[in-house]
């Protein structure tokens, strides 16, 4: 009786390690599944033309010089500059105008987009604390999952335009 | 008696082995579900990102394209070429679309109204190949481009933002 007692004792202490060993196996995995997509961040073909599409855009803004109607990427240079159009008008507030135009008629237009960020910052600091920031645009929601892209204006500038487009 | 507690205990190691093996097998299931989820959307993007490189093609074809006309040359449309292309029957089937459409995002002033020759440019769509039927459509960014007069009555270009959709011919 004894005996039968004690290999019954012994077969539960065996299941019982099994288990624990297998809801380890569990856990780990658990921890691994889980930990992976924490965020997700896509470089995209779609929204690196948009804002190339975007610089290109022609202003009704006229330079000083009257050498003709300034694209967005000539406002950004001529807003860090500080220069107004020709009609007096600010370049920045252009600028800040068209920008806000086009992000809002493209991207708040899609049904599967929850928010947008545009960042105009001008400085070779990676980190951009002491950068100059020139533009921020933001709209809805910021959400884990974002396409996004970035570019420097022409070859001579630091000036780095950052668009995150959230979904 | 000794022979059915064998039997037995031959029963209980056949069932943990089941377990065991059911269990492995479930959890090679999930990993397998996942990597093949994975591989999916992989697969989508892949395919959106082709997509997309066959409208830059297209864009940058000598129909569409700026050339040395305007400043820029990439994913540039010269609308005035665009325009001009609507309604020859010849490039209905040239590029082997289904449909294609050149659309205005800003600023949109007509609420997509139809381009022709006659009210170019106060217009915002042009749809130069269009087949009946339901299709995949895929977009692009890209600037659309023309010549316009200033105050003076001079020229100069005036680019604005606009979107590419292509519908292409499925192969096979």
């Amino acid at each position: 009786m004894k005996t039968k007692n004690k290999k019954g004792q012994e077969e539960m202490v065996g299941f019982a390690l099994i288990v624990i060993v297998v809801a380890v196996i569990l856990l780990i995995f658990l921890g691994f599944m889980i930990k992976k997509p924490v965020q997700r961040e896509i470089e995209s073909t779609e929204v690196a033309n948009f804002l190339d599409s975007s610089l290109q855009f022609t202003s009704d803004c006229r330079d000083l010089g009257n050498k003709g109607y300034l694209t967005v990427s000539d406002l950004i240079i001529e807003c860090r500059e500080q220069q107004p159009c020709l009609d007096e008008r600010d370049t920045c507030n252009v600028l800040e105008e068209i920008l806000k135009g086009v992000m809002d008629n493209t991207w708040n237009t899609k049904n599967n987009v929850k928010g947008y960020k545009l960042e105009i910052i001008s400085g070779l600091d990676k980190e951009k604390e002491n950068n100059e920031k020139l533009l921020l645009i933001e709209s809805g929601n910021q959400t884990k999952n974002s396409q996004g892209t970035s570019q420097t204006l022409g070859k001579d500038t630091d000036i780095n335009i950052y668009i995150k487009v959230y979904y | 008696m000794k022979n059915k507690k064998a039997q037995l205990k031959i029963q209980q190691m056949a069932f943990m082995l089941i377990a065991v093996t059911l269990f492995f097998v479930l959890v090679g299931l999930m990993i397998l579900t996942i990597y093949m989820g994975g591989l999916k959307d992989t697969a989508n993007i892949l395919e959106e990102e082709k997509a997309i490189q066959l409208i830059s093609k297209l864009a940058n074809s000598p129909e569409f394209s700026c050339g040395d006309v305007f400043s820029r040359t990439t994913n540039c449309i010269d609308m005035d070429k665009a325009v001009a292309i609507k309604g020859v029957k010849d490039y209905n089937d040239f590029w082997e679309v289904n449909g294609l459409t050149i659309k205005r995002i800003y600023p949109q002033e007509t609420g997509n109204k139809e381009c022709t020759l006659a009210n170019y440019p106060g217009c915002d769509k042009l749809t130069i190949v269009e087949k009946s039927g339901s299709f995949i459509e895929y977009s692009n960014f890209v600037s659309l481009c023309r010549k316009e007069l200033d105050v003076n009555q001079e020229k100069y270009d005036k680019c604005e933002l606009g979107i590419i959709l292509v519908s292409p011919k499925e192969k096979g």
